[in-house]
């Protein structure tokens, strides 16, 4: 290993992760800063806006088991023949995952704000700032083909955490006390 | 092209998430005031995510239910809410029975509710039908998804009032049709748990020895005080 991508791997990693905080930070201040509105506009077709809410999460999640289904299989840790659309099944169900988790983080930033009072809010709160700081590193380091190989797979799986936990703190308690509807 | 892939992504997201934010500011109900149910109103997002069904937002309609009341529970039973809903009209109250409560007024277009206090601080958002009513509650910037059926008397709401020495007493009751209720008494400004109120002796609650006036709340009764 040549000095210079040496040095080219630390400032892609410094990069990524500083940026990434940064966008987490950001998010988590506006958020407690920004006077939450309860209002927001709701999907046509649901009930309200926290079931809408409850649906993308859910197919958000959904999505994310493919991403770590076809991540274990690409780095071979799954017995199978790796197909050759593996990669771009993975790529496009990782966008449509984080897209559809747009609209549920706009409405949470705008019209709920940083939740400290209950514990389940403030865990949630955390894991969003978390999420979309850990998602903007990766994109990051995806872009540099000088980081190490360590960084895409952690930070995938920081991404995937990040949504477990927030679906588990959100779409799962809602179904869970209102019950499975639209 | 797939050179800049991630960075395209980032940028999609970065759009994407800015449309949903200006579109929420543009038709927040404190930039339009004056016309709550254009507000809440349903709007399909500028982008819709891949996952989102069609939207298909109805214009401003007649009320789907003509007179109606409505009592139940946020889904982790921190409110009690009750509506109230005639010709197109809609009242509301949300309390939970210790000392939280909010008085709500609004409109019911088509199946769409839209409700909000005097100070815009606690709302209601959802539909309504003949059956039941499901939404969104909000009071004091905490929010609830709630369930609330279609009430026959003695269930629904009611509000008492009596002067105490100068200061208006105000007490909202809701009565759940399983017979539970919940009500929050508002001693000029003082919020503490509701005295008991026999739904068949309106005139049965007294207060620091005064009488209490109560009366059944319809949806065409004005309940916030201006």
């Amino acid at each position: 290993m040549s000095a210079p991508a040496g040095s080219a791997r630390t400032t892609t990693l410094v990069l990524a992760f500083g940026i990434g905080s940064l966008v987490s930070v950001g998010l988590g201040v506006y958020a407690r800063l920004h006077d939450a509105t309860s209002f927001a506009f709701n999907l046509a077709g649901f009930s309200s806006g926290t079931a809408a809410k409850a649906w993308l999460a859910t197919l958000a999640f959904a999505l994310a088991l493919v991403q770590l289904a076809s991540a274990l299989i690409m780095y071979g840790r799954i017995p199978v023949r790796a197909p050759h659309w593996i990669g771009a099944l993975h790529r496009w169900s990782g966008r449509a995952a984080v897209l559809v988790t747009v609209p549920v983080a706009v409405h949470c930033l705008y019209a709920l704000g940083f939740e400290t009072n209950a514990l389940r809010g403030l865990v949630h709160s955390v894991a969003g700032c978390f999420f979309y700081g850990a998602f903007v590193a990766k994109m990051l380091v995806l872009q540099r083909h000088e980081a190490p190989s360590w960084a895409l797979p952690v930070l995938g799986g920081a991404v995937f955490t990040g949504l477990t936990v927030l679906w588990l703190t959100a779409a799962a308690w809602f179904f869970g006390t209102s019950g499975l509807r639209f | 092209m797939s050179r800049f892939a991630p960075l395209l992504t980032l940028l999609a997201v970065a759009v994407l998430g800015g449309a949903l934010f200006t579109l929420n500011v543009v038709n927040s109900p404190a930039n339009s005031t004056g016309t709550p149910s254009a507000a809440a109103a349903s709007l399909p997002p500028a982008a819709p995510p891949p996952a989102a069904p069609p939207a298909t937002s109805a214009p401003p309609a007649a009320a789907a239910v003509a007179e109606k009341a409505y009592a139940g529970r946020s889904a982790g039973n921190e409110v009690t809410v009750a509506i109230a809903v005639k010709d197109g009209r809609a009242v509301g109250y949300v309390c939970d029975g210790k000392k939280v409560e909010a008085w709500l007024e609004g409109t019911l277009s088509g199946s769409d509710l839209a409700l909000k206090s005097k100070d815009g601080k606690s709302t209601i958002a959802g539909t309504a039908d003949d059956k039941q009513s499901f939404g969104t509650v909000a009071v004091n910037g905490k929010e609830w998804p709630f369930a609330a059926k279609a009430a026959s008397s003695p269930a629904g709401l009611y509000e008492g009032r009596a002067q105490v020495r100068g200061v208006l007493n105000r007490i909202g009751w809701i009565q759940l049709q399983d017979g539970s209720q919940a009500g929050v008494w508002n001693r000029g400004g003082d919020e503490v748990a509701a005295p008991v109120l026999d739904p068949n002796r309106l005139d049965g609650v007294v207060v620091d020895g005064v009488p209490v006036t109560v009366r059944t709340i319809g949806g065409d009764d004005a309940v916030i005080v201006r």
